[in-house]
């Protein structure tokens, strides 16, 4: 119990400090003892005074000894196992130590490093006075203007750019303008193709009317002789009949009906000439033919026109019969988000106003119902 | 169960887990966008159920460039570009301060459709697009944007229009589709009547018609006139400029009782507008074949940034009264929110997703 005793009291007397903070103290080297050797020079020390002071018999004398050297063998256990450590603890000191030096240096390493340096800094700090201070200020002002000359020119090219661009979009536009009155001058050819297709046609059919229209006045003309001839012939025929004394001769008489039943054949003939004079002037039924033929291909044409006619009216309505084809407007819409992204703006610091607004749920629940939804 | 519940237990092979789900995110997708010619407009839905519309007049005016004009911009939060050396304002901004300078605003859209006279109309107009309507929640999330349809009294291209705007949308990345500006007003207006009337959507540019039966669109038609045809022919009578004229018309004139010569000016081109299109509307009624044959009468509702004006429906109804209109009208009402409209019309569209 003594030598722990002892070893207690070392604990509490003693206290731990690193290797490092011995170093900073000027300790290069420190004599170290174990504390089972101070315990056991306490013992040691203890059992020779009792034995010279005669207190305690042989016997209990050899007792003490024998637990002695068993507590002895247990202290030199603890003495081996501290004994490692310590050298565990020395050779980690010595790595450290190389590591301080090491550290050491190469800071030294980059102190002389800097001192070159400085030294260096300072030379050309001598040399800058040296220049001639006019001479740097007329350098400044010429890099000064040179920036600024560069700055201009970067301008102007973004100016170019720019312009470019403009042009680049005006002259997709007055293509696009181009290609639209191309297609309505195409349009315009066309039209003017069929109308004057249609005023050669109109000019034959006048001449074929005026033909006609002369071809019936003479047989109006005819037709009132003939109508003229049998009222006389009739005036003289009921003046017979009014003299039944003098009697006609039976062959005249049947000579005059002939003769009216001939006019009266003939100005039936005329009268349905009459009313149809463009037919009567055909002088070949091939070219009655080509009359029809005409007149077919005027049909159509007006058809195609009231089909066109049909198709605008249509379009207004917003129903048409034609083929429509996308057009593709990403060129023209990239540009301008591009010219718009390059502009300086602050736009994106400003609030646009707000307004608050009724919510759409109903709408919404009232469309899906109509959907057969909800 | 939470994922708290789980805290501290040890999870071997047996331990089972609870998947939360979420539908936030579907729900809120699909945005609309309506291309006005005076007003670009778009929606899209909040997470309380209600509908956000952003909102930005389609104009914008170039300055001359200055280190001082760009420091007052940015201080004043006025939104610029710098385009061509100049300084372009856009917006609103762009319309106030034109009537300051007693200037004219440019426009990137011309009755109902893009501009084709000026070249810097698309960067611009891309630019009020992208301010409005922001990035896609995700890529390829609808957005259905508003086109004109055929005009009855101008030769307008709305394939080059639609064609642009889709592309420019595209490329925005969302998945654009057209749906025409008074079919729109028909989705946002008419649930109450199954989809089933007509939608009128009176613009800057031009007024868009719409007869629809259960959401199917009949007949659709735009004439070119609208709040622009107004002001330039207001303009024209007072010798005035036309951004003075708008400015006039939108400053409270009521059409039913014009106070001096300027409100009249304004009322008569106002009276004048509403005739012609029920003058067209019911001949195209009259003319049209395959119209549908409605069981009940219809609703007319109005729409759009022109009938903001004070005793629009009055007047619409008197002039309704004059013609001899060929079907039965239930009601002739303005949209409760005749701004939104048609942007909210293209929400709709964009949410079921046809």
């Amino acid at each position: 119990m003594e030598n722990l005793d002892v070893l207690a009291s070392l604990e509490a007397k003693s206290r731990t400090t690193t290797v490092e903070a011995l170093a900073k103290r000027g300790k290069k080297s420190v004599r170290v003892i174990r504390a089972a050797d101070v315990a056991l020079m306490v013992q040691e020390a203890v059992e020779r005074a009792i034995e010279i002071s005669g207190l305690i018999s042989p016997e209990a004398i050899e007792e003490v000894k024998a637990q002695a050297n068993i507590e002895f063998d247990r202290l030199k256990t603890e003495r081996a196992e501290e004994q490692r450590r310590i050298d565990e603890i020395e050779s980690r000191s010595v790595e450290l130590e190389s590591t301080i030096e090491q550290q050491a240096h190469q800071l030294q390493q980059r102190t002389s490093e800097l001192e070159e340096a400085r030294h260096r800094l300072a030379q050309a700090l001598a040399k800058q006075s040296e220049i001639d201070p006019e001479e740097v200020e007329g350098l400044r002002q010429e890099n000064a203007q040179l920036q600024d000359a560069r700055t201009e020119l970067e301008q102007e090219i973004t100016a170019m750019r720019e312009q470019l661009g403009l042009f680049e979009t005006q002259a997709l536009e007055l293509r696009i303008q181009s290609e639209a009155f191309e297609e309505l001058r195409a349009e315009h050819r066309l039209q003017l193709g069929r109308l004057e297709q249609s005023e050669v046609e109109r000019a034959g059919l006048a001449d074929k009317l005026e033909a006609a229209e002369h071809a019936s006045a003479a047989l109006n003309t005819r037709v009132e002789q003939l109508s003229t001839q049998v009222a006389s012939l009739q005036t003289e025929l009921a003046t017979a009949k009014a003299q039944p004394a003098a009697a006609p001769a039976p062959a005249a008489d049947s000579t005059q009906a002939l003769l009216m039943m001939r006019l009266m054949d003939e100005i039936h003939a005329l009268k349905q000439g009459h009313g149809a004079p463009v037919a009567q002037a055909a002088p070949a039924p091939v070219a009655a033919a080509a009359d029809t033929s005409s007149l077919e291909d005027k049909l159509a044409k007006i058809v195609g026109s009231l089909d066109q006619k049909i198709e605008k009216m249509g379009k207004k309505m917003g129903v048409s019969s034609a083929v429509d084809t996308e057009v593709d407007f990403k060129s023209l819409v990239n540009r301008a988000v591009d010219d718009s992204q390059s502009l300086e703006s602050n736009i994106d610091n400003v609030e646009v106003e707000k307004r608050a607004g009724a919510g759409i749920a109903a709408n919404l629940a009232r469309i899906k119902k109509l959907k057969g939804g909800g | 169960m939470t994922h708290d519940d789980f805290e501290g237990d040890k999870v071997d092979a047996s331990t089972e887990f609870c998947i939360e789900s979420s539908t936030e995110t579907s729900k809120l997708l699909g945005k609309g966008l309506d291309i006005g010619t005076a007003n670009i407009a778009a929606a899209i839905q909040t997470d309380d159920g209600g509908v956000a519309v952003s909102v930005e007049r389609n104009a914008f005016l170039d300055i001359k460039a200055d280190v001082y004009s760009k420091n007052m911009l940015t201080k004043l939060k006025v939104p610029y570009v710098v385009h061509n050396g100049n300084l372009v304002v856009l917006g609103q901004a762009a319309f106030e301060l034109a009537n300051i300078f007693s200037r004219e605003t440019r426009r990137p859209m011309c009755d109902g459709l893009i501009s084709p006279s000026d070249t810097d109309a698309l960067p611009m107009i891309k630019l009020i697009i992208q301010k409005c309507l922001g990035d896609p929640v995700e890529p390829g999330e609808n957005c259905y944007f508003s086109v004109p349809a055929e005009s009855l009294d101008a030769d307008n291209n709305v394939v080059y229009h639609q064609g642009l705007f889709e592309g420019l949308l595209r490329k925005m990345g969302y998945n654009a589709k057209a749906i025409n500006e008074a079919h729109a007003v028909v989705f946002s207006e008419l649930a109450d009547s199954d989809f089933t009337g007509i939608g009128l959507s009176f613009g800057g540019g031009m007024v868009n018609a719409c007869v629809s039966y259960k959401t199917i669109p009949a007949l659709s038609f735009s004439v070119a006139r609208g709040g622009d045809w107004i002001d330039k022919n207001v303009a024209q009578v007072l010798g005035i400029k036309r951004s003075k004229a708008t400015h006039i018309k939108e400053q409270g004139v009521d059409i039913r009782d014009p106070k001096n010569r300027e409100e009249e000016a304004v009322a008569i081109y106002y009276r004048n507008l509403i005739h012609y299109l029920m003058e067209n509307l019911a001949m195209r009624f009259a003319a049209g074949q395959d119209m549908p044959t409605f069981p009940d009468p219809i609703d007319i509702v109005c729409s759009g940034g022109t009938t903001m004006v004070k005793g629009f429906i009055e007047v619409f109804q008197d002039e309704f009264a004059k013609i001899d209109f060929p079907i039965p009208v239930r009601r002739i009402f303005r949209a409760e929110e005749a701004l939104n409209s048609v942007a909210k019309g293209c929400l709709v569209a964009a949410a079921i997703g046809e």
